[in-house]
């Protein structure tokens, strides 16, 4: 089976991941593996549904026997043991392989991830000269934008959604891929694409890469931007923390140990790295400011 | 209004609730239901006095030398503080 390099794991898979970096010796063990359509059962036990914005059914969290199951409605089932990183994907009748793979990548790993003990957090970040700038926020944040526009002007890309954080506080690079908003593609110099409203993902080259971990420097915590108010304001401790809280990836909710033990993580790194509270105008015209600001938080 | 409980007994804190001091500010998690609450400078330091001291009474006394305020005043803020903290599940105030 190939090897890839992602999350600072060696993934083996039946299936080639295009997207990925190949890596025979790389890190801990991973695997994917594609099996058949899944099947209706009723002996999964739900403990978490979360909805897409218009109410449908996005995300079920459940347990199958011993397992864990992941159903990404009307994309695939995935299976794998609490705090196991050997997934088995079971598609949705029609769903697209592609489909499957990147729901894998993009929302599946990450939270096998933080079961297993880490923590990953909803975020983008990029290598500078002075280490790993971190971008948290909600989706729509614009955290992807932000990170685009620092590899468009010579940084080099860790993570564009979910940023692993190891215990020596170091960013371990997720996998090499932008996905950016039809409208955000120029930051890239890609030209928009008009007729769709799906995120469009894009590779970077391979020089706009990291491919291994960098030290933490600085985290900023996207927030919406208020006229008049700095771009740029130190967050309270609670509200630094708070915020690290909020966009962690968990996996099962019912998980005491696994919320204490990442609870006590964020509190180290919200002391060590106290954040930053970033509130730019979201508009492409400003990125290029809204970096110098960055920049000078960051000397 | 008047209180709930008597402030001759002291609280115990649930060992199901963890805190974490950063920056002055405390970040407080319910593990029974995954719930946080954030506290700011003057909370954290009700919370320090509180979960030490072998009564409500004995952190009121305390706060009140250590903000220079009315005990009285002390008094309502911190029925209103340990009663919040109660409702949801993060001390219980100790039998006499």
């Amino acid at each position: 089976m190939p090897r890839y390099a992602v999350f600072g794991l060696s993934l083996a898979s039946d299936i080639e991941f295009p997207e990925l970096t190949p890596a025979a010796e790389y890190g801990a063990p991973a695997a994917f593996r594609l099996r058949a359509p899944a099947c209706p059962s009723s002996r999964n036990r739900w403990v978490l549904e979360i909805p897409r914005e218009n109410g449908a059914p996005w995300l079920s969290v459940g347990r199958a026997g011993d397992a864990m199951l992941l159903r990404f409605h009307g994309v695939a089932d995935f299976h794998f043991a609490h705090g196991g990183l050997d997934v088995e994907a079971r598609p949705a009748p029609g769903a697209s392989i592609d489909d499957v793979r990147w729901h894998f990548l993009d929302h599946v790993l990450p939270r096998a991830l933080a079961a297993s003990g880490r923590t990953v957090l909803h975020a983008s970040a990029v290598e500078t000269d002075r280490g790993a700038l971190v971008f948290v926020g909600e989706s729509g944040s614009g955290k992807s934008t932000l990170a685009a526009s620092f590899c468009a002007a010579g940084a080099r890309l860790l993570s564009d959604d979910g940023v692993l954080i190891d215990t020596e506080m170091r960013v371990v690079p997720a996998y090499p891929v932008h996905r950016l908003w039809p409208a955000a593609l120029p930051v890239l110099g890609s030209a928009s694409v008009l007729d769709s409203k799906e995120k469009q993902r894009r590779a970077p080259s391979a020089s706009a890469w990291r491919t291994s971990s960098v030290p933490l420097f600085r985290v900023f915590v996207l927030a919406p931007h208020i006229p008049g108010r700095e771009w740029i304001e130190r967050a309270s401790g609670a509200e630094a923390m708070l915020a690290l809280v909020r966009q962690a990836y968990r996996l099962d909710p019912t998980d005491r140990d696994r919320a204490g033990a990442e609870f006590r993580f964020l509190g180290q790194l919200s002391a060590a790295f106290p954040a930053l509270i970033l509130a730019h105008p979201r508009t492409l015209a400003d990125l290029q400011s809204v970096q110098i600001k960055i920049c000078e938080f960051s000397s | 209004m008047p209180s709930a409980f008597s402030f001759a007994r002291r609280v115990a804190v649930s060992p199901e609730t963890l805190i974490r001091v950063v920056d002055g500010e405390s970040v407080i998690l319910n593990l029974k239901n995954e719930s946080y609450y954030g506290l700011n400078d003057v909370g954290t330091a009700f919370w320090a006095r509180l979960s030490t001291s072998p009564t409500i009474a004995a952190a009121c006394e305390l706060l009140a030398r250590e903000f220079d305020a009315p005990p009285d005043r002390i008094r309502q803020d911190m029925q209103e503080f340990v009663e919040a903290l109660a409702q949801r599940g993060l001390i219980a105030v100790a039998c006499e």
